[in-house]
């Protein structure tokens, strides 16, 4: 009897090592393939030059469209849903009371917001451009990603503004203070490191993201001079490349994964720090 | 300041929910000096400071019935000008909460935000107040590090140097000195017995022996209700109430 | 109280009236956003479901050019890869998550969460990326003839031989989900209290079996609710299944290699072409809202479960 309920443990221990093993292998994997494919395809010229003329067809050029491109998208996004978050944010924790009907609602609005695919955010903006005959531009992308970002910024910045101490919230009000005052002159100090978590994942996030700029932001060879002419990005990029026939093209689809991945990664990492340096006023 | 009226207090009550706190309170405080609010832990007497300058509706499903005059106008109006009435008051809490800012920005940021001041102003302002409460010597050198850097005994008069700052009448403290090491609560006790001729200081505590040092009147709150108020000297001496006889005598826990 | 003190409260308040109303109307419109978005699709997809909805949802012929918008070819493609992701996901996400949460130690397993907590951040175009370079690959060379040859059933036998198919397009969106449903699932288990365990192992049951009796049978909602979240992101997923499925519009995807073309695709890469024919472009906008539908119904599902074991639990 115990040697068939040992047998059994082992053999279902077995399999979760197992599953363990598949899961960390895929993932590691990922990271592994695009390394190698990326390193063997990065040069200074890949980094540091703009696409040249048949340059689909394996002509001259590197990846600089991109990366300068979702670097610009990817901010310009990120600041306006701080912006947007940061209002929502602060009235449902200040002006309302953290856990009121109204609050919550919000809350759970948010939630739904993040439920929705990135690719009806996509149609969505691409339908109000029609509506209103706006051409793809970096200006009409980042809008659309700053609402693809919006629940990941706003919830992770609710999250620290919950945790800022009821009688530090007393203590400032008992001196006389407006919520305006009290918001942006005690809590933000406070709650900086957590807003700046919220920042970066959502940076993160968004210059991750393709099927919301696919149809809003569209693609260039040119580098990102204005914000109503259409721009490139990374994760296009690696796309667009990756589909050509043409084995040099597909490198610089290679290149724009591994710089893709890179910074993914570092924002990823930098956002789980904590920030010594920035948090040295924050109350324990 | 002009002739004050002292503090009324008519058929207060307060109760959390379903849950009454505060069985309609009737009081006096009379202005300058310090008047004690006794009473064994959990029987409402921070409830009934926080009323005082409505810090208490920063809580959720609160209510709270009743008049509360200060100079003549009754603070739970709601139409009270709240900041107006905050500014009047420096409250200390029970754990010191300092400000996510430097020592001296703690100090400055009540004072600056009522009031627009040149730095001069201001520094002087940060010493003035740094020096009444016995700090200014342990701190000068490091004005501008974090508050939070401090001893649990430094950042109860940093903030009690905050709340006078602002040019209070009233000083309001819950259980002030509780957290602290008895060295920084004498201290702080000594502040009070100093601020006392200047303003009117409103202090919660369940320590009895704490109220004996330092009241000129006390008020015995027991379960919601005010049992007794009188002169310290007559409230320890000569109790009326037999609660207030039992309490004093050790026979109420808390 | 002077003079100074006066004039500066009113600015003062203004100030904070300033701020509270506007910050009032912002977050006002995260609920205007929502509907503006049913809205938008919803009126955009208007005209073609006016004329025919029975066709559009049900009907199989996809010839924008002759107006015959028969969305159900995607509309399979896209639970199919679905529905084969989350067979492939659910095993193994499940066995990982007992794992961390009742063998590992506890340093390890948050480490072990963190570090699938930052790979699957990494941007869906690298898990398509990922899947060209090597699921493709793997695939075409050795899963497909393997199963072909082995299994003689429909669900393994197909004319594609690219490797670019609906198994392709599973393993990478099983791997882009499993995180997600490792972490639901092991807070789910987590979360069941510590007295339930002591009492069953106290009576001589092995590790394995209090975790089949107790944990798995306890924790058996919050899993369901796992794996309906997980569908609902899974659904809506775009780049990666663009790249890796195949998204050609030939047939319905019956075996596991042919190649399939869901809803997401469809969005992604037509969109281009719309603008010249109105009734094209309510197909796709309709495709939109049929996929914020899918997946606002199964996260409302999702979350109504795990918010009822919240509330049973208090």
């Amino acid at each position: 009897m115990i040697s068939a309920k040992k047998i059994e443990e082992k053999i279902f221990k077995i399999l979760m090592y197992i599953s363990f093993s598949l899961l960390s292998i895929a993932l590691v994997s990922i990271i592994a393939v695009v390394f190698v494919k990326g390193l063997g395809a990065l040069s200074f010229k890949m980094l540091f030059s703009v696409p040249q003329g048949g340059y689909y067809l394996g002509g001259e050029g590197g990846i600089l469209n991109a990366i300068l491109g979702s670097i610009a998208i990817g901010s310009i996004a990120t600041l306006l849903s701080f912006l947007y978050a940061f209002c929502i944010v602060f009235y449902i924790n200040v002006y309302r009371f953290s856990k009121s009907q109204f609050s919550r609602s919000v809350r759970f609005f948010l939630d739904i917001l993040w439920g929705i695919p990135s690719i009806v955010y996509g149609a969505f903006g691409f339908g109000i451009m029609l509506i209103f005959k706006i051409p793809a531009s970096l200006l009409a992308g980042a809008l659309t990603l700053s609402f693809v970002i919006l629940p990941i910024m706003a919830r992770t910045m609710d999250e620290t503004l919950r945790m800022i101490p009821f009688e530090m919230k007393q203590a400032a009000y008992s001196l006389g203070a407006t919520r305006f005052e009290i918001s942006y002159k005690v809590i933000i100090k406070q709650a900086f490191p957590g807003l700046l978590t919220a920042i970066l994942l959502a940076f993160g996030r968004g210059i991750g993201d393709a099927a919301s700029i696919l149809m809003t932001a569209s693609y260039t060879d040119s580098l990102p001079t204005s914000l109503l002419r259409p721009v490139a990005t990374l994760p296009l990029c690696v796309f667009f490349q990756l589909s050509t026939p043409f084995k040099e093209v597909q490198e610089r689809g290679y290149a724009a994964a591994f710089v893709l991945t890179i910074l993914m990664l570092l924002v990823s990492l930098l956002a789980r720090l904590s920030f010594k340096s920035f948090s040295k006023y924050v109350v324990k | 300041m002009g002739a004050k009226q002292p503090i009324k207090i008519e058929n207060l009550s307060v109760s959390y929910g379903n849950q009454k706190v505060l069985k309609s309170i009737n009081l006096e405080i009379p202005e300058k000096g310090i008047t004690v609010i006794l009473g064994p832990s959990g029987c409402g007497k921070s409830t009934l400071l926080k009323c005082f300058n409505r810090i208490i509706e920063l809580e959720e499903n609160v209510e709270v019935e009743g008049k509360l005059f200060v100079d003549g106008e009754d603070v739970l109006h709601p139409k009270t000008d709240l900041i107006v009435l905050r500014k009047k008051m420096g409250l200390l809490l029970q754990k010191p909460q300092v400000l996510p800012m430097s020592i001296y920005d703690n100090v400055a940021f009540g004072a600056k935000i009522h009031k627009n001041m040149k730095k001069k102003e201001a520094d002087e302002l940060v010493e003035k107040e740094l020096r009444k409460v016995n700090l200014w010597d342990e701190v000068k050198e490091r004005l501008k590090s974090p508050a939070d850097k401090l001893s649990i005994g430094q950042q109860q008069r940093l903030c009690l140097a905050r709340g006078l700052a602002v040019e209070p009448e009233i000083i309001l403290g819950d259980e002030p000195t509780s957290a602290l090491d008895p060295l920084s609560a004498e201290v702080i006790e000594k502040q009070f017995l100093n601020l006392k001729e200047n303003y009117t200081i409103i202090l919660v505590t369940h320590m009895l022996r704490q109220a004996k040092r330092l009241a000129d009147f006390v008020a015995f709150i027991y379960l919601g209700e005010l049992v007794e108020f009188n002169s310290a000297a007559e409230f320890f001496s000569n109790p009326k109430d037999e609660r207030t006889k039992r309490y004093l005598s050790g026979l109420i826990a808390g | 109280m002077d003079e100074l003190f006066f004039l500066k409260l009113k600015k003062r308040r203004k100030v904070n009236r300033f701020v509270r109303r506007f910050s009032f109307l912002m977050s006002l419109s995260v609920f205007c956003l929502f509907i503006l978005i049913c809205l938008m699709l919803f009126g955009s997809s208007f005209s073609l479901l006016r004329k025919d909805v029975f066709g559009v949802i049900f009907g199989t012929e996809w010839l924008p050019h002759q107006e015959k918008f028969g969305l159900l070819y995607f509309i399979w493609g896209s639970i199919y890869t679905t529905l084969l992701a989350l067979i492939i996901s659910v095993p193994i996400s499940l066995f990982t998550a007992i794992l961390i949460s009742e063998y590992m130690p506890k340093k390890l397993a948050m480490n072990t969460k963190l570090i699938f907590d930052v790979l699957s951040g990494v941007s869906p175009v690298v898990y398509g990326f990922w899947g060209v370079m090597a699921i493709v690959p793997l695939t075409r060379n050795f899963i497909q003839p393997f199963l072909a040859d082995n299994l003689h059933i429909k669900l393994f036998l197909s004319d594609n031989k690219s490797g670019f198919s609906v198994f392709s397009a599973a393993i990478v969106l099983a791997v882009m989900v499993s995180p997600l449903m490792v972490s639901i699932s092991e807070e789910v288990l987590r979360a069941i209290p510590f007295e339930i365990r002591q009492a069953t192992m106290s009576l001589g049951a092995t590790k394995w079996e209090m975790v089949k009796k107790v944990l798995l049978k306890k924790g058996a909602t919050g899993i369901v609710a796992a794996i309906i979240l997980s569908f609902s992101r899974t659904v809506g997923e775009t780049m990666a299944v663009l790249m890796v499925a195949g998204c050609q519009m030939s047939k319905m995807a019956i075996s596991a290699f042919d190649p399939a073309y869901p809803l997401p695709a469809l969005i992604a890469n037509t969109f281009g072409e719309t603008m010249s024919i109105p009734l094209y472009k309510s197909a796709i906008f309709l495709a939109a809202f049929i996929l914020l539908i899918l997946t606002l119904a199964s996260n409302l599902f999702g979350w109504s479960i795990l918010l009822r074991i919240e509330e049973e639990k208090s």
